[in-house]
């Protein structure tokens, strides 16, 4: 009788048990995941991360998104290696100038064939900047946008009788000379020549050459064409402003752009250059400084680099649906609107810039101004591997700063170095 | 005596506790080598590899930067090591005096402080000191030895930028030396010193024909081995100036590093760690005979 009562038991405990299994299975099966690899989460804070993270799985209940955070520094080799070690997430941040190289090495994948199923007005908000194509093919949607422009202290400006930015080259010069006073610890700016990482063309020489009126690439050649004369009076104008009128805190080869925002956070230094990034980055630093955004001063004529942070569908992805789900509500106008409430960074689509709140939020003004400019330039995606040329034309402007070589002569070398990047990545 | 069967089975047993580490040692250490040295032969960017010989060698015959960064990897090992030795026998020395054990320690456990930091964050610290405003100038600035309104960036001046990193390794790790060197100092029979005090030698003759050789064993071995941990140096560089101003502090590892994974030439940058393998193995042949001769 107990040995019957016994197994009777047993059944049941057996049966409940393999029930509650197959369910768990079941759910599982249903349920998808999308890994994210990207490094905002220490930028921006878990706790946005979170918010993001439940507002996506709320739209989209069948997929869970998991966010790998990894800092910025190093990001870019570390998904190299990720990508040889079979490990890449399924959707990956980039910086624009990762693009050609990451697609060359057959880590991301067109999205070509995904936007094709999409309806037809897919781009009609995200302004054609933000979807340039390389080799022909779409491999990227974007998360924030945003392009250089001046920062600058308004109390340092007041106290030197200043009420205006600088507007043109001279003004700036002038202004800076007036904002630089040693003794007082106090400079114009933080100019930064920092060797590695090599991201600080973006902010100091690029838009310099633009506003020169030459420019990075010739278009129809794809030859480097900066090291004309108007290129050389960039930089020897940059030189004359680090060397002779001494208006950059020292250090320039070693300032980087985190020297740079701190030193500007510490409220000594009259002016940055600086993207919308920057917003949220002060407002960490020095809540309490004051300071306001103008666009870059003109030379011959105006420009800046338009820059932004993407999203990318990896070879390695699992569940390619759903992790083109993520990429497209995060490009989307909802993903959008949170990412950019919470990041305070610049939205890429114009619906969202068209939104009430964004509109209220003057500071962008500046940003939003200068991208409607045709001298507003992304070079970066015609730029085959953009860290390796950054690099080359950080050390050759760091030549001339040390006096080594003449703007001419670095900026011809560089060029050399840029074709031969150029011819072997035909 | 035991049975040939028996030593035959007792050698199976031995060899079979063995296996798990050779495994590790084949997938950590052979495995990874013989891809490097596979790899040098070809010219590789991860996405196709074409086979060029002895291409990538030719190459880095030619190649200014690598031996500009050859030769101040040379300049950064035999500064380190040298002040490391000089530094680390000195304070050995003091140490060795007659104190107070209390003092002793207490000494000994402070000045190893940096031996126990990572390289990274050591080099965060010093490049927070070394900074146009940081410590270092202010201090130099008190001392009267520079305006620090004009101070120098150590980091940001080609002159400077390789001595600076260098200041930084010789600082985290002399403690290394200066312990190993005070263990060999407490093991020098004392008779040794009464004898020649009952000759009437001097104390520099004392440190010469005394001290100096029963240190021997101990100086060659951690010179050697010092020699191998800051030619393949990699953070200190990286962390502090990323081998630049303009490639003035670029070291091997750095070079190889950003070959490999800046311009995506990873058959040239194994060619270029083969070469930096080279010197380390002959390094590393002159240690193991000691060591094994010792053994003996």
């Amino acid at each position: 009788m107990n040995n019957r009562r016994g197994s009777v038991w047993l059944t049941a405990v057996a049966t409940t048990l393999a029930a509650s299994l197959a369910m768990s299975t079941s759910s599982v099966a249903q349920q998808r995941e999308v890994r994210w690899n990207q490094w905002k989460g220490t930028e921006v804070g878990e706790k946005f991360m979170s918010e993001l993270k439940a507002a996506f799985e709320k739209d989209h209940p069948d997929i869970t998104l998991v966010s790998v955070d990894a800092p910025f520094t190093g990001f870019h080799d570390r998904a190299i290696v990720q990508h040889q070690a079979n490990k890449l997430a399924d959707v990956l941040m980039v910086q624009v100038d990762w693009v050609a190289e990451f697609a060359d090495l057959g880590m991301i994948e067109p999205l070509d064939d995904l936007i094709a199923k999409e309806p037809p007005e897919f781009f009609g908000n995200i302004p054609s900047a933000f979807h340039q194509k390389w080799r022909g093919k779409q491999y990227y949607l974007p998360v924030e946008s945003g392009s250089v422009a001046l920062f600058y202290n308004t109390d340092l400006f007041a106290a030197a009788g200043l009420s205006d930015p600088p507007k043109t080259w001279d003004e700036f010069a002038e202004m800076a000379r007036k904002l630089t006073d040693p003794e007082k610890r106090q400079f114009a700016v933080t100019a930064t020549l920092q060797s590695e990482p090599p991201t600080n063309m973006t902010y100091d020489i690029y838009p310099l050459i633009l506003q020169a009126g030459g420019t990075l690439i010739d278009a129809e050649t794809n030859k480097a064409a900066f090291n004309s004369p108007e290129g050389v009076a960039a930089i020897e104008w940059y030189v004359e402003r680090v060397n002779k009128d001494k208006i950059s805190v020292p250090g320039v080869l070693s300032n980087g752009e985190k020297e740079k925002r701190a030193n500007f956070a510490s409220g000594n230094i009259a002016m940055m250059f600086e993207g919308p990034w920057g917003i949220a980055i002060q407002r960490q630093l020095n809540p309490n400084l004051n300071y306001k955004i103008a666009p870059l001063p003109e030379g011959k004529t105006t420009g800046t680099m338009v820059r932004g942070s993407l999203n990318t569908l990896t070879a390695q992805a699992k569940d390619k649906e759903a992790a083109w789900t993520f990429l497209k509500w995060l490009s989307g106008p909802r993903g959008m609107a949170i990412w950019s409430k919470g990041t305070g960074a610049l939205p890429a689509r114009t619906d969202v810039m068209n939104e009430e709140w964004f509109k209220e939020k003057t500071e962008f003004a500046a940003f939003v101004s200068q991208m409607e400019r045709p001298t507003a330039q992304s070079p970066f995606l015609v730029m085959p591997n953009a860290v390796q040329m950054n690099k080359i034309m950080t050390t050759e402007v760091q030549n001339v700063v040390q006096g080594k070589k003449s703007a001419k002569e670095a900026l011809d070398d560089a060029a050399a170095e840029w074709n031969k990047i150029f011819a072997a990545t035909k | 005596m035991p049975s040939f069967r028996n030593r035959f089975h007792d050698e199976i047993l031995a060899y079979s506790f063995l296996w798990p580490s050779l495994l590790i040692l084949v997938a950590l250490l052979i495995y990874p080598l013989g891809e490097v040295i596979r790899l040098s032969f070809y010219d590789s960017n991860l996405q196709r590899e074409t086979w060029v010989g002895l291409g990538n060698y030719a190459a880095l015959m030619d190649d200014p930067l690598f031996w500009q960064a050859f030769g101040q990897t040379v300049v950064f090992t035999a500064a380190s090591v040298a002040l490391h030795l000089v530094i680390g026998l000195g304070l050995a020395l003091l140490l060795n005096m007659q104190l107070n054990e209390t003092f002793r320690s207490l000494a000994r456990g402070l000045l190893i402080v940096p031996w126990l930091l990572a390289p990274t964050v050591a080099g965060m610290i010093w490049v927070l000191m070394l900074a146009p405003f940081g410590v270092f100038n202010g201090l130099l600035a008190r001392l009267g030895f520079i305006d620090i309104n004009f101070a120098t960036s150590w980091l940001g001046d080609p002159a400077t930028a390789l001595g600076s990193v260098t200041a930084m390794n010789v600082w985290r790790a002399f403690p290394f030396f200066m312990v190993m060197l005070l263990a060999g100092l407490q093991a020098i029979p004392k008779h040794l010193y009464e004898a020649a005090d009952i000759d009437g030698a001097s104390g520099l003759q004392k440190f010469w024909h005394i001290t100096l050789p029963q240190l021997r064993g101990v100086i060659t071995t951690i010179v050697l081995l010092d020699s191998i941990w800051t030619f393949r140096a990699f953070d200190p560089v990286f962390v502090m100036t990323g081998g630049g101003p303009a490639h003035s502090s670029e070291v091997l590892a750095t070079v190889i590093y950003f070959d490999g994974f800046q311009k995506l030439r990873f058959g040239y940058a194994s060619a270029e760690a083969m070469v930096m393998f080279i010197v380390l193995f002959v390094v590393s042949a002159i240690y193991v005979r000691r060591t094994m001769s010792k053994e003996h």
